[in-house]
């Protein structure tokens, strides 16, 4: 406690807040070494902490998960511009047919905010957005049944109402080189398998007018 | 850790803690950044993390092993414990971890070893402070405050009359200074709390749930209130029975074993009793956040409670002069930690919904690419 007042007092450190958990430190050390060249050393290692500073590498941005965040409206999403379209062609090969029994039942996930005025397409159907919309962890989700999907390949396109941006959630998967940046996927479940689609976005393009 | 590693007193620092929660993790940066300060290490800060990981296995296994002793006299029990604890996938799961959400749990064992192996026999004076120190890091350590304060509060109730009162009342003054200490250097440093950033008000709640109390004493439902921060009866209907299943589908060889200690360990009949009430305290973080998950984390409090009761029942069947008990305890014991085996039970374990939700095959296919990843 001495060294620790002592490195305050000199200003060697000013950290009360470090310091502080130093002290507390010191106490359980106190309490836990019996023995007293074990108790030196451990109010030693105190003492050393309370006056060393130690490098500390940049380790980038480590934020939480948006949803930990309230009030990130903004974070962790993309905004899809007005008079834009997103697609995204997500290949299957045959997800209907693998292994035996029922078919499996598959859903076109979307985790992002401001998803009621989201405007689905999948398969050339238009879907609305505020249909399907529900919250998940701060997020909308939107979760579209597409019942026992057959087709070799799926496209799913996404544009906002006339005045709004709808914004998806970044949650990049990594595959190798490839990034899969848009939390825009496809789960099919049946016969104890959950398979689950990525896709990349197509370049945005302008709407039709 | 850049918050830590500044010198400059509170008004003129450069780097605040940050995070959600910030404050609460705090621990995590504090043992990693004092383990950056040994030789040629610091080059590397993942590795560090994962050196801590090690370090709290280890210590919670030693921990384990010291306090069985303290509570069962035989020799078998100290190593049952000290083996559940060793495979219990908590800590082993979770080596290259950054949040370190076990932290609270080998905390709550560093707390209680310290209470029962010298703080109970202690000066009152020496014992409120050394216990407010111990809580104040605690208020860092994932919860570990609450389930140490729980733990000596719910163990109070094993003592004799003048203790029993003698222990509530160092418990109730730690955690008062503990909170104020803390409080202060909130107020200096602008420390984030989890209950400022989503805005709960414990007065609100408890006004709320009075209310629901009321209301369905009266016979009209909810009345649009929620209990514990769960609307309508959810708490009672969704939240706890999730929490319980979730609990009880992955602990039930160490459950079962706690179980027969009521009949056949009396020293067990205590940890038995009070996992109950720290499986709520360990999950009460969610009545704070109002989420209906369960959080395999959080049933660690209450587990080691149940490792404990486990670990006394089986060292007394182990001590037994008899072949047959003793065989019964190593096959309890075996398939106890054969059940930990699971990598998708423990995936279920730490991360919560249960091992059913992990037990089914998962592709992924990305794109156009050839092949894809299986789980």
């Amino acid at each position: 406690m001495a060294v620790l007042g002592g490195a305050y007092l000199l200003g060697i450190n000013r950290n009360l807040l470090y310091l502080s958990m130093l002290l507390s430190t010191s106490v359980v050390l106190s309490v836990v070494l019996k023995r007293w060249w074990t108790l030196l050393l451990g109010l030693g290692a105190c003492a050393y902490l309370a006056v060393a500073q130690a490098n500390v590498d940049d380790l980038g941005v480590l934020y939480p998960a948006p949803r930990d965040i309230p009030g990130a409206e903004n974070m962790w999403v993309a905004r899809i511009g007005e008079g834009q379209t997103w697609s995204y062609r997500f290949t299957l090969g045959g997800v209907g047919t693998r292994g035996e029994g029922a078919s499996a039942e598959g859903y076109l996930y979307i985790d992002g905010r401001g998803l009621s005025n989201l405007v689905v397409g999948v398969q050339g159907r238009t879907l609305p957005g505020s249909s399907y919309c529900s919250r998940k962890n701060g997020l909308d989700h939107l979760a579209i049944p597409l019942g026992t999907e057959r087709a070799e390949g799926l496209v799913v396109t996404l544009r906002g109402l006339p005045g709004t941006n709808p914004r998806i959630f970044q949650g990049p998967e990594v595959h190798g080189f490839n990034v899969y940046s848009d939390a825009v996927w496809l789960e099919f479940t049946g016969n104890g398998i959950r398979a689950i689609y990525h896709a990349q976005r197509a370049a945005a393009s302008s709407a039709p007018p | 850790m850049l918050a830590l590693r500044e010198r400059a007193p509170a008004g003129t620092a450069r780097h605040p803690v940050q995070g959600f929660p910030g404050t609460e993790r705090l621990a995590t940066p504090f043992l990693v950044y004092a383990l950056l300060h040994l030789p040629g290490e610091a080059q590397d800060a993942w590795r560090a993390f994962w050196q801590a990981n090690v370090l709290l296995w280890l210590l919670s296994i030693y921990l384990a092993y010291r306090l069985a002793a303290l509570f069962f006299p035989d020799t078998c029990a100290p190593l049952f414990a000290a083996v559940l604890v060793a495979l219990y996938p908590a800590l082993t799961l979770t080596f290259n971890a950054i949040k370190q959400q076990t932290l609270g749990t080998t905390f709550l064992l560093l707390g209680i070893y310290l209470f029962e192996g010298g703080l109970l026999r202690a000066g009152i004076a020496f014992r409120i402070a050394a216990l407010a120190a111990v809580l104040f890091l605690g208020q860092f350590a994932d919860g570990a405050w609450v389930f140490l304060a729980a733990f000596i509060f719910l163990r109070a109730w094993w003592m004799p009359g003048r203790e029993k009162w003698a222990t509530i009342l160092c418990l109730g003054a730690a955690v008062g200074l503990s909170g104020l200490w803390l409080a202060w250097l909130g107020r200096i440093y602008h420390l984030p709390s989890v209950t400022h950033a989503l805005r709960f008000s414990f007065a609100r709640t408890l006004e709320d749930s009075g209310a629901w109390l009321a209301s369905w004493a009266a016979g009209a439902g909810s009345g649009g209130h929620s209990f514990l921060n769960f609307p309508g009866a959810t708490f009672f209907s969704d939240y706890w029975p999730l929490i319980c299943k979730g609990f009880l589908s992955i602990h039930t060889p160490l459950l079962v074993a706690a179980v027969a200690g009521l009949f056949l360990e009396p020293r067990s009949r205590m940890f038995t009793f009070i996992a109950v009430p720290m499986l709520f305290v360990g999950h009460s973080g969610n009545i704070i956040t109002g989420w209906l998950f369960y959080y395999g984390y959080l049933s660690f409090p209450a587990a080691m409670m149940l490792i404990f009761a486990a670990a006394g029942v089986l060292g007394n069947l182990a001590a037994r002069a008899q072949v047959l008990p003793r065989l019964a305890a190593l096959a309890v014991l075996a398939c106890a930690c054969w059940s930990f085996t699971d990598l998708k039970k423990q995936a279920g374990i730490y991360y919560g919904e249960g091992p059913e939700y992990y037990r089914g095959r998962v592709e992924v296919h990305y794109g156009n690419e050839i092949g894809r990843v299986d789980y």
